[in-house]
């Protein structure tokens, strides 16, 4: 009974497979920093819930969009669980990817900023600086995961009062003509290495987590420190079942995703 | 409290309790009582409560930053959120600060008609928002001394909050001389319905004034809920009650139609279970099989599908009880009913024979229809069959609240519901209170909810945000939410632990509500009966008074503090042992309404966990998400197998008319593959006739932002749905009609996809894109 | 020993004839004034509109940022390319045929350059900070980012201005030398007396500005061929399928050749018959320009060939379902349209000596081109963008009438200051003109027996 064999890679050499491969991200001439934040996302644990995709929603002050603008594709999620169909009814299978800013190490939408509002940080963050955006929308065409987004209106107007007072004061409000996308929650990142850093200490394993990940109950989602040879995220990461979206394009992600199924 | 330790709180606000199985979790929240008031502007801090937006309860950990209240996020260790949440808890903020929410009680000359003081009140409150600020004043009421911090520039606002403040508390005054007298002349002709979250204490008190005014015991309604399960759990397990599905510790998890991760009754649980169950374990990973008609969210994340003809579900825990040699029936007879393919029943027999410890249960679509109960009873009998009815990997009983008379009472059924309806339309009630619940939700078009309530002569909504009953009522004395008042709960689904949740007032009331209980209270009091407690405040900590008492214990931590730190008191725990009794064989064959030449299709009416039973359908961050199988959003559309679009000649976006014996609706069309040609499914409860501004039908409201005009969310499927009382005990097979599609014409103004493109039958290209990019389906 | 014409006397008539439309108005030019005056109004307003609004007004979606506006830049920037090329190509070969049509060319580069260039800015989610773009020195130590092909572009696209700028000032001198005293109202005096520079034709003079004609020629030259070829860089360095191609920089270039050589035979052909300057500008010329047309025709076919075939016989799924909906879905039409323009009917239609000398048929054939190389743009930029990445997020794109109006508003615009120009300048460069009657030398180019001056 070859499919009920439920031992899992993991357990059999998926960690001897991941070490042989160095679970750590490419190369990174970011340098200096103790820190390579990185995310896994275990695809055989994911409902489709959407729990993080609301979760990212209330942390990142999202605008609402609206019906209208909803449909013309003008909507804000840093944080997507996309649906992918197979097949015909019966022999039919669909299957979720939630898909949020990869922070690719050789990043696409980068170079191509034109006033360095998009850049690499030491951390190896695909950073954006809002107030230096002058709103090219190039970064987007040159985005293989199309998960920037474009500030089309005043979005502000759509939280009416006194829905403003949900805002997290962490996280600007974005403002009209400037593109923005998942920061891997910076600011919960910023606030904790602060505080590390003033105890003179390195952050540790699980101290910061990103909103989806900790609003996900089925745990899918790992955030931490990839130089980190002992975190939660580089054993995930030195899976078997790891791999990246579009790895071809050779972005380098240091967003992981464990394969689905019984492997 | 110390700076150094309050800046290690704070500092842990940024984190927010995300320490993977820290050894004492509850160091790090703040118990309310010893709430730092000054707190510096900018730094939140995390109180533990409960939430409530469905009946699970899920611990949760509020951050609190200047007064409001910014996110809602899981209770580390809590048995049943473990950290997480699911979508409609995140948006519990919106439920706080939702535009349409009502400032104050509305006390009415006639249903429906707004009164001028309600108006005047809302002026009071816009000119506080005008001014750019936010009510930083206190209730009058509101006795447990919360004071959010205000910071000079917000002088103005507590100026024009005051006044609205002291207006409001004049409408409490006389709301509550009204509705002691109303319901003092009501007598026994008063009925109370309440909704499934008011349960733990806070039924308790409905019970309490009921009785003091002379009124039968509050029923509690559960919209689309879950009577046959209960009654299926009473026929094989001898209790009612929702167990413990142990799949955290299973090997192979048998789902009949339930969508236990996004609608069912507890789906952060079941999340985690499922995640626990799949790659939780070093050497075992636990199998997952659906039995569905329509791929929704479970069957998608299936190890095994088994896609059966509509109402057939129980066809296949038949032959799950063959496979463990209980009877049942054969490979090729499950077929033959179902029009499963053979090779999956095959592989489900081998399965289910060849793994030791396997759990089945069921919900969902089953709970529609005519056989739901029966089916559900086969689906438990596997349990029994397979011995695993109190084993761990199984069926484990459910264990009861740590604190006594926490458990509400068992839900009414819909046919009692029903005869409720009647009743008001007769004429014998006399008034009507309506708690934690939209009646238009639980009730199907043509059930004459309206007439009925017209019927009433004082109808008194406790509504927080306007909708269909507080639209009919006489009087509405809006409720403060679940972070602005003191409450409890026990779960509703067993949890493998005994839990009595807490919920503590984390903000001050935003605007002039009351907590029902306040309302009760000052009601009675009026009504010169007494209560026996002076406040919400009193009452709860009485309730708690088991737990409160012991706060001199020496040393830091009192019970009570830790027990505000988590969220309640739990402790890992089973109830009593759960009977196993073997149901009949019998599996009714499934009935529907309508002839199928007329009406050549079966409605699949699908709960989607963006508007669960209608607790989602206000909040725009749950109308804005992007629904995970049709990646539509705002507001409803009608999935249709693309085949039978091609023979129809539809295509995506066409609008076309449903249309059944009880009513007709107007929606766009989504291609859908994971339904058969023969069955269309549409969302319930996603809008409402005189809602707010995000669930009206009607819509119309422009948005500020881009000033197009909102096209309505349009009518509801429970339009469709007839009210006959078709299950067995009674319930509504709210599955079993049939509609026929006549397409307008016109393209739908009103659907709106996230995602237009519908793979594969666009472009063959994707199926490759899929496995080449997304490495992510089962290789077996 | 070189000869050089007179100044004022000598030959009047020519004067005259070319100089009449500085000094007499008719309603005509009045009204075609007017209406490019409305068109472009129009436009300005709407764009204000939209910078106040936002831009959601336009079609634009995720993750179909970049649309009409876009295609609007590249054609523009395309069509001006011809104006300068040959003037100064023909310049450099001594070809004197070129002498009637190179002001009305490189003037039209100026105006398609300066309509060009406002599409960058009109893009913009937040246009009043393009100085970002800008690398000037500041406290803050913040510069542009030099990796960006959208700051290459800005470079290129004001060196290749202020190039034109001066390569059609330059020889228009002498010319506003005549106008100056051929002028009667005493502001016309000031006026050309102020663009003349007060040029007074002496040797040194002539002599100085023969020079900085050449060497400016010699120096336009490759900038003309870099701007395009960056333009085609801000797709070809892009990722995205369809658009990361090698071919885009020589393929760029003769689009813009092809195009702009079809704007300049349209624009002669009007001029001609607007001013009645058959005798300046006559078939013999309509010809010539026809037939370098018809080699970047044939050119640009041969590349779109190139680079389309092997896209589709590839077939890598990103780029195949974008070949897919050119072929034959919602881009269908666009794509037959264009072929159909650039290719199946004007190669044979050139090769007709009786189309290439007849003035008419001309006109409506580039008019027709030019369509075909605006939607050869809009095909570059949109297909990618609807259908790249996740197909979870592929979409459509319909340009709203923002995008409408702001396609106007260049065409209008651009008239508009040719329509000044005629009257602010000199159209035909006179002494260009003059210098070549007075030379008697005959000699041969090609098997074509051309007049020709002196050599110097
Ligand atoms: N929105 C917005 N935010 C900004 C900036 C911006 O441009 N816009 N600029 C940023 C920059 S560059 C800076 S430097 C910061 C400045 O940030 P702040 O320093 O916070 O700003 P101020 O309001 O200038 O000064 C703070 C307080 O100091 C008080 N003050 C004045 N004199 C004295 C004194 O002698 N003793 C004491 N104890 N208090 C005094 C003032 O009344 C004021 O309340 O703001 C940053 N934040
Ligand atoms: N009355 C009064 N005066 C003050 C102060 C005060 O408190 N009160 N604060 C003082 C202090 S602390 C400070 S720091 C200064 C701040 O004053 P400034 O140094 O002027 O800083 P800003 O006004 O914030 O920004 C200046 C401009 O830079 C633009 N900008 C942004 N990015 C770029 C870029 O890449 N290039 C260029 N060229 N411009 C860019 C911004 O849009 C803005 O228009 O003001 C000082 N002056
Ligand atoms: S919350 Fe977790 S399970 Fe739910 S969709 Fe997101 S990643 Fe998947
Ligand atoms: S995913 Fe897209 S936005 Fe994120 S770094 Fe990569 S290219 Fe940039
Ligand atoms: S939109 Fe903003 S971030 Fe993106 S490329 Fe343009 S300026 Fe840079
Ligand atoms: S990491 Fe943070 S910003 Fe990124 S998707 Fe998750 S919640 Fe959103
Ligand atoms: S499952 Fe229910 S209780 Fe738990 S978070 Fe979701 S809505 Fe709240
Ligand atoms: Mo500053």
């Amino acid at each position: 009974m070859a499919d009920l064999m439920t031992a899992t890679h993991e357990a059999a050499h998926g960690a001897a497979h991941g070490a042989a491969q160095g679970a750590a991200a490419a190369p990174y001439e970011g340098a200096g920093s103790p820190y390579r934040w990185g995310m896994s996302v275990d695809l055989d644990r994911c409902t489709g819930c959407g729990a993080c995709v609301v979760a990212c929603h209330a942390e990142n002050n999202l605008p609402i969009a609206g019906p209208i603008d909803t449909d013309e594709g003008r909507s804000v999620d840093w944080m997507r669980v996309e649906r992918y169909w197979e097949g015909h009814y019966p022999e039919i299978t669909a299957h979720f990817v939630p898909v949020m800013c990869q922070h690719c190490t050789n990043a696409p939408c980068e170079p191509v900023c034109p006033v360095f509002a998009t850049y690499h940080t030491p951390e190896g963050l695909n950073g954006m600086v809002y107030n230096r955006c002058i709103g090219t929308q190039y970064c987007q065409n040159n985005d293989p995961y199309n998960v920037r987004f474009f500030n089309w209106f005043e979005a502000a107007l759509n939280f009416p009062e006194p829905l403003a007072n949900q805002l997290n004061p962490d996280v600007t409000v974005r403002s009209r003509g400037v593109m923005e996308k998942c920061t891997f929650c910076v600011h919960r990142i910023r606030d904790v290495a602060a505080d590390a850093k003033a105890e003179g200490r390195l952050v540790e394993d699980g101290e910061i987590d990103t909103a989806c990940a900790q609003s996900c109950s089925a745990n899918v989602i790992t955030f931490g420190n990839l130089l980190d040879p002992h975190s939660k995220v580089s054993k995930a990461v030195a899976s078997a079942r790891r791999f990246r979206l579009l790895e071809g394009l050779g972005t380098e992600p240091v967003v992981y995703y464990l394969k689905g199924g019984q492997a | 409290m110390e700076r150094r330790e309050f800046l290690k709180l704070s500092g842990l606000a940024g984190t927010a309790m995300v320490l993977g199985g820290c050894e004492d979790y509850s160091s790090q929240l703040i118990a309310y009582v010893e709430r730092p008031i000054a707190l510096e502007p900018g730094e939140g801090n995390h109180f533990a409560t409960t939430c409530d937006l469905c009946s699970a309860g899920c611990g949760v950990s509020v951050r609190v930053v200047e007064g409001r209240s910014v996110k809602v996020e899981g209770l580390e260790g809590h048995p049943l959120s473990h950290g997480g949440l699911c979508a409609l808890g995140q948006a519990g903020v919106q439920h706080q600060y939702h535009p349409d929410r009502f400032r104050g009680p509305d006390l009415r000359a006639k249903a429906g008609e707004v009164s001028p003081d309600h108006l005047k009140l809302k002026m009071l409150f816009d000119d506080v928002f005008k001014a750019k600020k936010r009510p930083t004043t206190v209730p009058e009421n509101f006795k447990v001394g919360l004071t959010s911090f205000a910071a000079p520039d917000f002088a103005l606002a507590d100026e024009k909050a005051a006044e609205a403040r002291k207006f409001g508390a004049e409408l409490w005054a006389q709301a509550s001389d009204r509705l002691g007298k109303a319901l003092a002349a009501a007598g026994a002709g008063a009925v109370m319905v309440l909704g499934p979250q008011v349960r733990g204490h806070r039924y308790q008190l409905f019970a309490k004034a009921a009785k003091a005014f002379g009124a039968p015991a509050p029923v509690i309604v559960e919209p689309f809920g879950h009577e046959a399960l209960r009654a299926a759990n009473k026929a094989v397990y001898g209790r009612p009650e929702m167990p413990h599905v142990d799949l955290a510790n299973t090997q192979l998890a048998m789902c009949f139609g339930d969508e236990p991760f996004t609608t069912g009754p507890a789906p952060t649980l079941f999340n985690w279970g499922f995640g626990e169950m799949r790659r939780g374990r070093e050497l075992v990973r636990g199998l997952f099989v659906v039995v569905s008609t329509r791929m929704g969210e479970a069957a998608a994340v299936a190890d095994l599908w088994i896609p059966v003809r509509p109402g057939t579900h129980g066809v296949i825990a038949q032959l799950a009880l063959h496979a463990l040699g209980k009877g049942g029936v054969t490979v090729a007879e499950a077929h033959e009913k179902t029009g499963a393919p053979v090779e999956r029943l095959e592989k489900f027999v081998r399965w289910v024979a060849g793994t030791e410890l396997k759990v089945a249960f069921g919900g969902g679509e089953v709970l529609g229809h005519t056989n739901a109960v029966e089916t559900l009873s086969l689906v438990n009998g596997v349990n029994v069959a397979a011995g695993m009815v109190g084993r761990k990997g199984g069926i484990l009983p459910a264990a009861p609240a740590p604190i006594a008379g926490m458990a509400p009472p068992e839900p009414i059924g819909y046919k009692d519901l029903l005869a409720l309806v009647d009743r008001m339309k007769a004429g014998q009630v006399k008034a009507l209170v309506v708690a934690g619940v939209d009646l238009f939700m639980a009730l199907p078009g043509d059930a004459g909810l309206e007439d009925a309530l017209k019927a009433v002569p004082e109808v008194v909504s406790f509504a927080t945000v306007p909708d269909d009953t507080a639209a009919l009522a006489t009087m509405v004395l809006p409720d403060s939410t679940f972070l602005e008042r003191w409450g409890d709960a026990t779960p509703a689904v067993g949890s493998g632990s005994s839990v009595a949740t807490l919920m503590q007032p984390l903000v001050v009331p935003f605007f002039e509500t009351r907590a029902a209980e306040d309302v009760l209270l000052a009601a009675a009091k009026a009504a010169g009966k007494d209560l026996g407690f002076a406040s919400a405040d009193a009452f709860f900590k009485a309730m708690w008074a088991g737990v409160a008492n012991d706060n001199q214990v020496p040393g830091a931590q009192s019970a009570w503090k830790k027990a505000l730190r988590n969220g309640g008191i739990h402790k890992p725990a089973l109830g009593a042992p759960l009977a196993a009794r073997m149901p009949a064989n019998a599996l009714p064959a499934p009935r529907f309404e309508g002839e199928e030449k007329d009406f050549p299709f079966v409605l699949q009416p699908v709960k989607s966990m963006k508007y669960r039973e209608g607790q989602g359908a206000h909040l725009p961050w749950l109308q804005e998400m992007a629904d995970p199988m049709s990646a539509a959003a705002w507001g409803g559309w009608l999935e249709v197998n693309p085949h039978t679009m091609e023979k129809l000649g539809l295509a995506q976006y066409d609008e076309v008319i449903v249309k059944s014996l009880h009513g007709e609706v107007k929606v766009g069309v989504v291609p859908y593959p994971g339904l058969p040609e023969d069955v269309v499914g549409m969302p319930l409860n996603f809008s409402r006739r005189n809602g707010t501004r995000y669930d009206s039908v009607e819509g119309g409201s422009t948005w500020e932002a881009t000033m197009k005009k909102d096209p309505g969310r349009g009518e509801d499927a429970r339009a469709l749905l007839g009210a006959k009382a078709e299950q067995a005990g009674g319930g509504l097979a709210w599955g079993s009609f049939r509609v026929s599609i006549t397409p307008t014409g016109a393209k739908s103004k009103r659907l709106v996809l996230v995602s237009k493109s519908i793979q594969p039958q666009e472009s063959p290209a994707v199926p490759a894109r899929v496995e080449q990019e997304f490495k992510v389906w089962p290789i077996s | 020993m070189k000869l050089h014409p007179p100044l004022v006397h000598g030959d009047d008539k020519i004067n005259r004839d070319i100089l009449r439309p500085l000094f007499e108005t008719s309603w005509r030019w009045w009204a075609l004034f007017g209406l490019c005056l409305t068109g472009f109004g129009a436009g300005f307003v709407t764009w204000m509109w939209m910078l106040g609004a936002g831009m959601w007004v336009t079609g634009l979606h995720r993750p179909v940022m970049w649309g009409v506006f876009i295609a609007n830049f590249v054609f523009w920037v395309g069509l001006s390319h011809s104006g300068t090329l040959i003037s100064a190509i023909l310049r450099l070969a001594k070809a004197d045929w070129r002498r009637p049509i190179t002001r009305a060319a490189e003037a039209m580069t100026v105006f398609t350059v300066l309509m060009a260039a406002q599409f960058p800015l009109i893009h913009l989610g937040r246009t009043w900070f393009f100085y970002y773009i800008i690398p000037y020195v500041n406290q803050r130590e913040m510069w542009g980012n030099f990796r960006s092909p959208l700051a290459w572009d800005l470079m290129a696209i004001l060196t290749y201005l202020s190039g034109s700028l001066i390569y059609l000032y330059l020889p228009t001198v002498p010319d506003f030398a005549i106008a100056r005293d051929y002028a009667t109202t005493p502001v016309r005096k000031k006026l050309f007396t102020m663009l003349a520079l007060g040029w007074r034709g002496t040797r040194k003079e002539w002599h100085r500005m023969n020079l900085a004609i050449l060497m400016l020629a010699v120096l336009v030259l490759p900038v003309a061929v870099s701007v395009h070829t960056i333009v085609s860089w801000d797709f070809a360095m892009a990722l995205a399928p369809q658009w990361h191609t090698t071919i885009f920089g020589p393929y760029f270039v003769l689009g813009a050749i092809y195009s702009g050589m079809a704007l300049v035979v349209t624009l002669t052909v009007l001029i001609r018959w607007a001013f009645k300057w058959e005798d300046y500008i006559t078939p013999f010329h309509l010809d010539k320009l026809s037939k370098i047309m018809l080699v970047a025709a044939i050119l640009w076919t041969y590349l779109w060939c190139g680079d389309y075939l092997i896209t589709w016989y590839g077939r890598l799924p990103e780029e195949k379902v974008i070949i897919d909906i050119k072929n034959g879905g919602p881009f269908f039409w666009h794509q037959l349209t264009m072929m159909l323009a650039n290719t199946i009917v004007a190669i044979p239609m050139l090769a007709f000596k009786k189309v290439r000398t007849s003035p008419w048929a001309l006109m409506f054939l580039t008019i027709f081109i030019n369509v075909g190389m605006w939607l050869e743009r809009y095909l570059i930029a949109v297909p990618t963008l609807v259908q790249k990445g996740p197909s979870y997020t592929w979409t459509t794109y319909s340009p709203t009438w923002v995008e409408l109006m702001m396609s106007i508003y260049p065409f209008a615009g651009f008239v508009m200051l040719y329509v000044l120009f005629v009257k602010m300048a000199p159209f035909i460069s006179i002494w260009e003109i003059r210098e070549d009657r007075v030379a008697e030398a005959y000699k041969t180019m090609g098997q074509a027996k051309l007049r020709a001056i002196v050599a110097e």
